[in-house]
């Protein structure tokens, strides 16, 4: 199988019609200003609310259940690891896919649908797990404490790290490189564990953090000890981001972006013309993508504290849940046929892991169904309305926040950047995914 | 809608003028997209062309070094060897929609982008 250029997917979506992305902006536009002028005034979200699940709860929470749901997903990621360290190096070697559609791309619908299932079976916590019961320790407690400022702070690093291992990196679909960025995360984050306990995993697993920061939108969510039913839009108003949430978001929204700027014609002529290494092109281009967003994001929500009883650098922790929905929206955008086409690859590779003409799970004879591709119409219309309606949320959202967190009088000038700022990512959005 | 032109002055490190590539927008009609390699840089350098599905594409190519053309058009894809000074000629049809890479495997470049519709 030839080895693409770019990443595994051999093929990507067709571009935007340039009348999509002026519908789409218009739309925007409109609804924003929409709901600055006419929207309520005061909070209406101010308490969760929802429905318990009892019941649900006793279930998910059975050590039973617990106990099975971590071994499933550990085998799962045993099996992957077998593929990386002792099968072939070649495109249908299952762990590329595993890794760069299943976890990377799985992790959003999984987190949407099932809330903070990838923290309760993570395969970290539970090898970490593993090994305090053999050596008698409590998993909590490390050897030293993790300062409580740290947030989430290692996460967007390591975010920024996958970004770049996705994105940059040289070869990124052999075994050789991937072995050791897979032995590197395993390391630093079961190692980190021992040293500052648990909490470090949920402080620095790139692929945790971003699971439970899309988790905040889904209709699951714990409140106290209860599962409840809840609003996704209240769930996300009720979360109380961790400090280091503005750089994790400003990641995952940037590395996306940039993902879809490495496709216009600008960037591959000038990268290629250009007597600089690609890698520095990547690497410098990925940072600037994700600053962008970091500094634009924070000077708009800081321009709230003129209005505001806070310090100005408090308003962009506050407000970050409001970006989740736009980063939702290009993820779902950017990746969704990846995730129907190359993930049911992997789910045939996956009986083959080691490349010797195994049929563990009885997919290794079926074919890919990518007849989503015989309907780009239907695809560009999906992506259009994953980018204007992660903006629609967004914008509801932010309003939500800000006549909670300014005076009523104060509130429509106070989101006005903001509006702006997120009305600048959805343009930026709807224009890559035409991709000049 | 990319159209391919003769190149400009910034290209110039190519001592051929490279006729333009038809862009034609019928399956009736083959795309034909002229490819000239020449010292560690492609001609067309990362164009976008658009394209019909079940277009026959059809690629002039001439190198001052050996390599491989690669078309990433789904499936197998297509593979094409190209031996330094000597033009060759290829073809591959493209049969479902979407945005199709042809890239210089051993220069790891993007010659072109074919968005089939």
């Amino acid at each position: 199988m030839l080895i693409p250029l770019h990443g595994i997917a051999s093929r990507r979506d067709l571009p935007l019609p340039f009348s999509f992305v002026m519908a789409g902006a218009v739309l925007a536009l409109v609804i924003s200003f929409a709901i600055l002028i006419f929207a309520w005034r005061t909070p209406r979200l101010k308490r969760v609310g929802g429905r318990d699940l009892p019941r649900v709860t006793a279930v998910v929470d059975s050590s039973v259940v617990q106990l099975i749901a971590r071994a499933l997903i550990l085998a799962t990621y045993a099996w992957a690891g077998l593929a990386m360290m002792a099968g072939q190096d070649l495109l249908t070697n299952p762990i590329f896919g595993f890794v760069f559609v299943w976890m990377w791309v799985g992790l959003v619908p999984i987190s949407l649908l099932l809330g903070q299932f990838w923290r309760a079976t993570n395969p970290l916590r539970t090898i970490h797990r593993g090994l305090s019961a053999i050596a008698r320790v409590d998993p909590e407690q490390g050897l030293l404490s993790l300062p409580a400022g740290i947030g989430v702070w290692p996460a967007a690093i390591g975010l920024f790290g996958f970004g770049w291992l996705e994105l940059v990196q040289p070869d990124r679909t052999t075994l050789a490189v991937l072995r050791v960025w897979a032995l590197a995360w395993l390391v630093i984050l079961v190692l980190g564990a021992i040293v500052f306990g648990q909490r470090w995993i949920g402080a620095a697993d790139p692929f945790e953090v971003y699971a439970s920061t899309i988790a905040q939108m889904s209709i699951f969510r714990r409140v106290g000890d209860q599962l409840r039913l809840v609003n996704p839009l209240a769930g996300l108003n009720a979360w109380r981001a961790p400090p280091g949430s503005t750089a994790v978001v400003a990641a995952l929204l940037g590395s996306t972006a940039f993902d879809s700027f490495t496709n216009t014609s600008w960037w591959i002529q000038t990268v290629q013309n250009s007597a600089l290494p690609t890698v520095l092109w990547g690497t410098a281009g990925l940072l600037t993508m994700i600053i962008i967003v970091f500094v634009t994001f924070s000077l708009g929500a800081a321009w709230m504290g003129r209005y505001g009883d806070r310090p100005a650098w408090e308003y962009p922790r506050l407000m970050v849940g409001s970006l989740l929905p736009i980063v939702l929206g290009y993820v779902v955008a950017h990746y969704a046929t990846l995730l129907i086409v190359e993930g049911q690859r992997v789910a045939i590779n996956f009986s083959d892991p080691l490349g010797r003409g195994w049929n563990t799970f009885g997919s290794a004879e079926m074919g890919v169904n990518s007849a989503i591709f015989n309907h780009p119409t239907g695809i560009a219309v999906m992506q259009a309305c994953a980018i204007v309606g992660g903006h629609v949320f967004g914008i509801i959202c932010a309003h939500e926040k800000a006549v909670a967190l300014l005076p009523p009088d104060r509130a429509v000038r106070g989101q006005l950047p903001l509006l702006l700022v997120m009305i600048g990512y959805t343009c930026a959005g709807l224009l890559l995914l035409f991709s000049p | 809608m990319s159209t391919p032109s003769a190149p400009s002055s910034s290209a110039a490190e190519s001592p051929t003028w490279v006729p333009p590539s038809s862009p034609a927008l019928s399956s009736d009609h083959p795309l034909t997209i002229n490819i000239v390699i020449a010292k560690g840089k492609t001609i067309p350098n990362g164009v976008k062309y658009d394209m019909r599905v079940g277009q026959k594409v059809i690629l002039n190519v001439t190198s001052d070094a050996d390599d491989e053309i690669h078309a990433h058009t789904g499936g197998a894809g297509y593979e094409m060897q190209v031996q330094a000074g000597t033009p060759a000629k290829g073809s591959f049809t493209v049969d479902s929609p979407g945005s199709f890479e042809v890239e210089s495997h051993h220069l790891d470049k993007i010659i072109a982008i074919l968005n089939a519709r």
